[in-house]
């Protein structure tokens, strides 16, 4: 009986999982990412980090963002930012988790990449190259054009 | 003893499917406006409001900034960083520039943005100047003591900067508090408004921050 209710309770979980994919997504399959954009942030005067934006889909069982090279910058780091206390802070983390049949999404205020040790600093109009390394899928590599704090205020999420 | 426990797993099972139908939302987010003193904000409201911080930094020209005597009588933007921060720091400080561009001359010289750094090791005050004049000229940079800094932060109530142990996934607190808080003239804040807000929402939100009578003189 009881192992009948936690069968229920899946049940009942699973078609809410699969309206927020993609309805071709194969989520018991192996992973198939895709990167529907990618752009970074112009750096700041005097400053040798920036920051890159990315959205990442998978139609797969999902997989992990697990390390970004680029020869814009010594190093790249993957921040999270988490609510502590009603109040966000940024933390690095060795993973970003890509949701089968959904999406990784990268954006200014939260989860973002940190280019750490810029080569030259970032203007509008450049562009950067990064290698994105997963724990399952094969790396992509991405040019992810440098916007305008305008160009990047116009693309923010939330409608208001 | 059966019920209660068909109870719980239709529960989990409610729970869960609003958890997943929640993570997959349009990432909008906290989309709505916010009531306070009768009036709708773009910014969010605090659980309690927050006397300007009484503390004494040091400016970006070496002298000493009485946080609380310059903020009288302004609307004073408050925000904790560091420059070699990459993505908050810089985004507040840009969509605060540009929103007070198209402000009127009235607004524009009563609002002080005041940047405290973190980072006082590497934020000199020179280095401070700096990166705030690529994005206005006006704004004020403070830095101090790790004493006095850690002061001021927990009189803003935001959570303090710093590396903290790494937690059981591994992951540790790079960061800061990554909003903003807007002092009135009467110097509380009672509205905050987070990394990612838009252009749009403070130049919905400035103008207003001046319209409310109770809070423009101090009482």
């Amino acid at each position: 009986m009881r192992r009948a209710l936690a069968a229920l309770a899946v049940g009942l979980a699973l078609p809410a999982l699969a309206a927020c994919g993609d309805a071709d997504a194969d989520t018991a399959g192996p992973p198939e990412l895709s990167v529907v954009e990618a752009y970074a942030a112009p750096s700041a005067a005097g400053s040798d980090t920036g920051a890159a934006y990315l959205e990442v889909a998978d139609e797969g069982g999902g997989d992990a963002l697990v390390g970004v090279r680029t020869d814009a910058a010594q190093r790249v780091e993957l921040h999270r930012t988490r609510t502590r206390d009603g109040l966000a802070v940024m933390e690095e983390v060795d993973r970003l988790e890509v949701p089968g049949g959904g999406r990784l999404r990268l954006e200014p205020g939260g989860d973002h990449l940190m280019l750490v040790g810029l080569v030259a600093p970032l203007e509008p109009g450049d562009t950067v190259r990064l290698e994105l390394s997963f724990a399952t899928s094969a790396p992509l590599s991405v040019e992810a054009p440098v916007l305008s704090y305008d160009a990047i205020d116009a693309r923010l999420g939330g409608e208001t | 003893m059966h019920a209660p426990r068909r109870l719980v797993a239709v529960l989990v099972s409610a729970v869960a499917a609003l958890v997943v139908l929640g993570a997959c939302g349009s990432g909008a987010g906290d989309d709505g406006s916010h009531e306070a003193a009768g009036r709708q904000w773009r910014g969010t409201v605090l659980d309690r409001p927050v006397p300007v911080p009484d503390v004494t930094l040091t400016g970006t020209d070496g002298q000493p900034y009485e946080l609380r005597s310059r903020s009288a009588g302004k609307l004073t933007l408050l925000f904790f960083g560091y420059t070699h921060c990459p993505d908050a720091c810089p985004l507040q400080m840009a969509t605060i520039a540009a929103a007070l561009e198209g402000q009127s001359a009235r607004v524009r010289t009563a609002t002080d943005v005041v940047f405290v750094t973190t980072d006082p090791a590497r934020d000199t005050p020179e280095r401070l100047r700096t990166w705030l004049d690529g994005f206005n000229t006006r704004f004020v940079g403070l830095t101090g003591s790790p004493a006095d800094l850690v002061a001021a932060q927990e009189a803003a109530g935001v959570p303090l900067s710093g590396a903290e142990p790494a937690d059981d996934d591994g992951a540790y607190v790079v960061g800061h508090a990554t909003q903003v808080l807007a002092f009135t003239p009467d110097g509380v804040a009672r509205l905050a408004y987070p990394a990612g807000i838009r252009q749009a929402d403070w130049r919905h939100d400035l103008p207003q921050l001046f319209d409310v009578p109770e809070w423009q003189v101090a009482t």
